[in-house]
């Protein structure tokens, strides 16, 4: 089983490679790694609400300022976090493309008989930056706050217990699963020889997740009874931490809040 | 070169408005799956969704050939569904979307609710009316079916999602037909992963399937 199936092995190492950057970038001393994590969390969303509320390329590119600033402060290095957030607003730039030539508006220039016009090119360019802002602030909350961390924010937020439960018991047997999973490519792989052809790389993948699914199950089946072998109690929260907020965490909130309103402000007026 | 069903809406795409009127949409039918989970799996069985959720995002990782040499991957929303019943299956794949994004980097932080709106209620709540609908005609056909419609319905949400808002240029008359009809087609591949999947659980797993036993995992299983 070589070809398309075989290369899930790729899919599933790019993944990993992913997720172990990140956590390496989260166990650095920085300004965001410092934050609690529900003042991290709530305020690059602030953040993110401030750039999708803004129609202007000179705030959207203050906001991309702030980003690179918090990046530096967070000692995220920027070739990551630029390479993370890039494939994004490229392909979105391709999808409002058209919008160059179909916007009205005054001719910037004239070519194979269609007019681009400069409210079409400043659309084009807002949108890119816009999705590009965003796109790096989700990674920087990605790379600077570990997963267990966001699932405790998450219960101190409020969010039901059990849904918390449910995420954060996903998040600690994927990885396991992805090894399992690599493990069963891999092995098939070694045991076959040639490339497959389309109906056989269905047969091969279908006997895959199928054979993967339903060890999987096997695998819930037996955490369950286990768990009632020890009674089925569950700590009230997974990964429960107190921490109290500092001042840094009021001034993240602050700015948060200065962006929301200021958008707005620079958007509808007073 | 992969090819991957993907429909996770980044930030930019959305107005604010739309955005919280997906995460209100959202959070209602997250949390009215929360209140009936709760009520069905006690408190000690709730992990026990987590470990199936884990399976269901790492099965999305395998690439399944299609045409042209490319490849597809599972959603699986529909199959959450099939498997799980309508609101185990919302939390599965709430937990699979949220993951997604705030350890992957998929979508966006303001486009979560959007995103959980297509993918964990809609591909979810589609999949399974269908499945249900259809069993009685045609078990496997019924997978198919369920497959295909629910992620078509989910890039219908996101159609309009995205053609209601200002911030992005095209209107509804556009987003809609091109999510749609876009999806139509390549949701044909996630129709025949759902049938094919559904149909090896089923054969190896009996008791697992719908309707035969409960309307959610077996007993067994302790779901």
């Amino acid at each position: 089983m070589t070809g398309v199936v075989g290369r899930s092995v790729e899919s599933i190492t790019g993944a990993l490679r992913t997720v172990f950057t990140a956590e390496q970038v989260a166990s650095a001393d920085g300004l965001l790694q410092r934050r609690d994590p529900r003042v991290a969390v709530c305020s690059v969303a602030g953040l993110a609400l401030a750039v999708m509320i803004t129609r202007t390329i000179a705030v959207t590119l203050c906001f991309g300022a702030v980003t690179v600033i918090l990046a530096r402060l967070s000692a995220v290095p920027l070739r990551r976090l630029l390479a993370r957030s890039l494939a994004v607003p490229l392909v979105s730039a391709v999808i409002v493309l058209p919008q160059v030539v179909v916007l009205p508006g005054d001719t910037l220039v004239r070519a194979f008989g269609l007019s681009v016009t400069v409210d079409g090119v400043a659309y084009v360019v807002l949108f890119t930056l816009r999705v590009g802002v965003g796109v790096a602030l989700l990674s920087l909350i990605v790379m600077t706050t570990p997963f267990s961390a966001v699932v405790a924010a998450m219960r101190e937020l409020h969010v039901p217990v059990a849904l918390v439960w449910v995420i954060a018991v996903t998040y600690r047997y994927l990885f396991l699963f992805f090894d399992e999973l690599q493990r069963l490519v891999l092995a098939r792989n070694s045991r076959t020889t040639g490339r497959s052809s389309l109906r056989g790389g269905w047969r091969d993948a279908k006997r895959l997740v199928g054979t993967f699914l339903l060890r999987t199950l096997d695998r819930g089946e037996r955490v369950g009874r286990a768990m009632q072998a020890r009674g089925g109690a569950r700590p009230p929260s997974p990964y429960s931490r107190s921490r109290t907020v500092d001042r840094g965490d009021y001034a993240l909130v602050a700015l948060a809040v200065i962006a929301v309103v200021g958008s707005g402000v620079v958007r509808w007026g007073l | 070169m992969t090819r991957q069903i993907r429909m996770h809406i980044p930030d930019g795409f959305l107005d604010p408005w739309v955005a919280g009127l997906l995460w209100l949409g959202s959070g209602v039918a997250i949390g009215l799956a929360v209140r009936r989970a709760r009520d069905e799996l006690g408190d000690e069985r709730t992990p026990l969704l987590g470990v199936v959720a884990a399976g269901i995002f790492a099965a999305q990782m395998l690439n399944w050939p299609i045409p042209g040499g490319t490849s597809a991957h599972f959603v699986g929303g529909a199959f959450a569904g099939m498997l799980l019943g309508p609101s185990l299956g919302v939390l599965a794949m709430t937990a699979v979307v949220t993951i997604q994004a705030l350890v992957f980097g998929d979508g966006g932080i303001i486009a979560l609710g959007g995103n959980l709106f297509a993918m964990a209620v809609v591909d979810v709540l589609v999949g399974y009316a269908l499945f249900r609908a259809l069993r009685g005609v045609h078990e496997t056909g019924a997978a198919f079916v369920a497959g295909w419609g629910a992620i078509t319905a989910a890039a219908l949400a996101v159609g309009v999602g995205v053609g209601l808002s200002s911030a992005f240029s095209y209107e509804l008359s556009v987003t809609v037909p091109i999510m749609v009809v876009g999806h139509a087609l390549l949701g044909l591949v996630e129709g025949a992963i759902t049938a094919a999947v559904y149909g090896y659980v089923a054969n190896a797993r009996p008791d697992l399937v719908l309707g035969r036993g409960d309307d959610s995992l077996s007993l067994e299983v302790g779901l």
